[in-house]
């Protein structure tokens, strides 16, 4: 099977080129981006492959999508029309409308996955285990978080609502609520805040509950958060990771704590990032060849912009007076 | 204030990102926000405000910024790279955009410059606008007042020019007068040199926002150059303990003299050497071979898991064969004290006036000092940092 790497930014250079070069031998791979120069210099990362201008010109069974997300629906429609499979990078569509009308562009038999990459983290796995068996009995509640300062190289998409679709939330939380989504169940919105004002939030604050299970969660492009679930169960606490393979800490409601750690050499030096996308695309290519479903389906990719969607429409301005209370009116000077 | 269009340089920086909050959510302006780069503008990018990316040195990006823009606040300055290439940011770069602003129509060129100017040396205790520039051989002060040089001579030409030298701004998003003394006082540390008693020269962000809407709106204001300074007579001690009743228990302050300073700086830099070579031996396979000898000896395990503990990069190493050892590692390296560029403005029994700024323009800092704390700690524990 040969595969094409649509688009040659910075997500197909930093996780996407290192998981293809551990599969495919570069003779076996497309390089697709408008920029040739772009391209060229992922080629040369990989040792190798084919560089084209334009999707419309792949002709491989397989094919990762990592384009800005307004180019989603256009690339991954015309790719599922012509008979490729499609991995996508998340968020699929801007919308649960868009991402519902590119997943009706699969054809019978044609596989279209998305990459909640995040999903592979083997700590993730693990804490979906303990909550699955119940540990320490039933969740009563979470607390998860996750926030890094923005420094994700990228060509300026994702400051523009209509190209991006949003900002922290669709971005960042939709890995997040996929996580969510998974480790505890279907996701019901309380409230959403964020800091928007009339530009892509940075930072957001959910009540929602998942899987019935109640629980807040707080994102942020601005702050450093690092990256949190919290788990408060019956009979202890189960806290861990969202956002890498990190220990999970369990402890007890007598105080006795424990660390539970995935081998690095299962997990991965870098946290498993690598790790989990070499896994992630494994696993897409088998579902390609077999005509199984894949990994993470299109209908989950649904579920969470279904949530986004109602978390946008339903948005109330996140307090910040640090920002509103000084406003300088021209009177005052 | 009767502009079409305001072009703010530097709109993603800690000032120029609050210029255009201010700008835009107070309804004065249209704003064209001019960033560098993408990843860093998270926070202009909330306002659906029209975005650009601009490049000092590259005439062309400026060229499409000042398109349709009668005003423009000038915000950014070189801050990556070697030095001269900052420098060449900073001067260049301003020089060229004032060029292409005053062909453009430009009817009033804000220009954020510093106190700097009058470099970190020996100065006189009270300074005012009348005072030359002497920026000596700092690199960031020799880079402003020849920035200043620069829109001078397009100033001549006839572009509209105010400059604005704020002295030490503080507030929200400030790293170097908010987020690292907050952080020096939580790690313990020695914060302050001597007694603190010399003046603190701050300014509240929103205090010298309010100047720059004075210097676009106040016709008066072209040709000059203003002084922002609170010049609330706050001093170091004031400004350290303010933050330091963030703390919860409130952080201590410690002092240690201007001599202590010194040995400690000369201590820490000895002190990397070291933990450059101990990291460098923690990772080597001749260490790792030690771990997995050690750890297959029970009575061995626990005192190789401390001993390598104690390197810096060995905690990796003792959880990646297993070895749990339950005692905490050493304690974190001692905090540095604070950064000569710090120490220098600690030490100077220096005040800068804004008379000029008060007189000229009427302006008078709209935020008091006990309001812009409160802001600043609601900022803090938003960011999780006190």
């Amino acid at each position: 099977m040969k595969i094409a790497l649509v688009g040659c930014g910075a997500a197909a250079e930093a996780v996407h080129i290192p998981a293809i070069a551990r599969i495919f031998s570069p003779g076996d791979v497309v390089l697709v981006d408008p920029d040739r120069q772009r391209a060229l210099e992922l080629a040369r990362l990989l040792g190798g492959g084919e560089v084209v201008g334009s999707h419309g010109r792949v002709r491989t069974e397989a094919a990762i999508v990592a384009v800005p997300n307004d180019l989603h629906a256009n690339v991954v429609t015309d790719l599922l029309s012509a008979g490729v499979h499609v991995l996508c990078e998340k968020p699929l569509g801007r919308t649960a409308a868009e991402a519902s009308a590119i997943a009706a562009a699969a054809p019978l038999g044609i596989v279209l996955g998305v990459a909640h990459f995040r999903r592979f983290f083997p700590s993730l796995e693990l804490l979906k285990e303990l909550l699955d068996r119940r540990f320490y009995g039933r969740p009563v509640r979470f607390e998860a978080e996750e926030g890094f300062v923005y420094a994700w190289a990228h060509s300026g998409f994702m400051l523009d609502r209509e190209r991006a679709g949003g900002g922290v939330l669709i971005d960042l939380g939709t890995h997040v609520l996929d996580e969510l989504r998974h480790l505890f169940g279907p996701l019901e919105l309380e409230r959403y805040q964020d800091d928007s004002h009339g530009g892509v939030e940075a930072d957001c604050r959910l009540q929602l509950s998942a899987g019935g299970v109640p629980g807040t969660l707080e994102l942020s492009r601005t702050r450093t958060l690092g990256s949190r679930l919290l788990v408060e169960c019956e009979d202890g606490l189960v806290s861990g990771s969202l956002a890498r393979g990190a220990p999970i800490l369990v402890a007890d409601r007598h105080g006795t704590s424990h660390t539970l750690e995935v081998d690095k050499e299962v997990a991965g030096e870098d946290g498993g990032y690598l790790a989990a996308f070499e896994r992630q695309l494994r696993l897409f290519l088998d579902a390609a060849r077999s005509g199984s479903p894949p990994p993470v389906p299109a209908s989950d990719a649904i579920a969470v912009a279904e949530f986004v969607d109602a978390c946008y429409s339903t948005r109330a301005q996140l307090s910040q007076p640090w920002v509103f209370e000084t406003l300088i009116g021209v009177s005052a000077v | 204030m009767e502009y079409e269009r305001v072009l703010v340089t530097g709109a993603s920086g800690f000032v120029g990102s609050r210029v255009v909050e201010q700008l835009t959510l107070a309804g004065h302006l249209h704003v064209r926000a001019g960033y560098h780069r993408a990843a860093r503008a998270a926070r202009i990018a909330r306002l659906g405000v029209e975005l650009v990316a601009t490049d000092l040195l590259d005439p062309q990006s400026l060229r499409a910024a000042l398109e349709g823009c009668d005003a423009v606040v000038h915000c950014a300055y070189g801050t990556e790279g070697a030095m001269r290439e900052t420098r060449a940011v900073t001067v260049r770069g301003t020089a060229t955009l004032a060029a292409l602003a005053r062909s453009a129509g430009v009817r009033r060129f804000v220009h954020l410059s510093s106190v700097a100017v009058w470099g970190f040396g020996a100065r006189p205790p009270s300074i005012d606008e009348t005072l030359p520039p002497s920026p000596g051989r700092h690199a960031y002060a020799s880079a402003k007042a020849a920035a200043e040089d620069a829109l001078s001579a397009e100033a001549a030409r006839g572009l509209p020019v105010v400059v604005l030298r704020p002295t030490n701004v503080f507030g929200p998003h400030s790293r170097f007068f908010t987020v690292a003394l907050i952080e020096a006082l939580r790690a313990g540390g020695p914060a302050l040199i001597g007694d603190g008693r010399t003046p603190a020269n701050t300014v509240y962000v929103d205090n010298l926002v309010a100047a720059v809407i004075a210097a676009l709106k106040r016709p008066e204001a072209v040709g000059e150059t203003f002084i922002v300074s609170d010049d609330d007579g706050g001093t170091w001690r004031d400004l350290y303990e303010a933050y330091a009743a963030m703390g919860s228990p409130p952080f201590s302050i410690h002092s240690i003299t201007e001599a202590e300073h010194r040995a400690l700086r000369a201590r820490r830099l000895r002190l990397s050497d070291l933990r450059a070579d101990l990291r460098a031996l923690a990772r080597s396979p001749e260490a790792g071979q030690l771990i997995r000898a050690a750890s297959e000896r029970p009575a061995l395990r626990r005192a190789a898991g401390r001993l390598l503990r104690g390197t810096p990069g060995g905690r990796d190493r003792v959880r990646a064969w297993g070895v749990r050892p339950s005692t905490q590692g050493p304690s974190p390296p001692a905090p540095p004290g604070p950064s000569p560029e710090l120490a220098q403005l600690q030490l100077a029994n220096v005040r800068f006036r804004s008379d000029k700024l008060r007189k000229a323009l009427g302006w008078e800092p709209p935020v008091p000092f006990a309001q812009a704390m409160r802001l600043t700690e609601e900022w803090l524990r938003f960011s999780r940092l006190p």
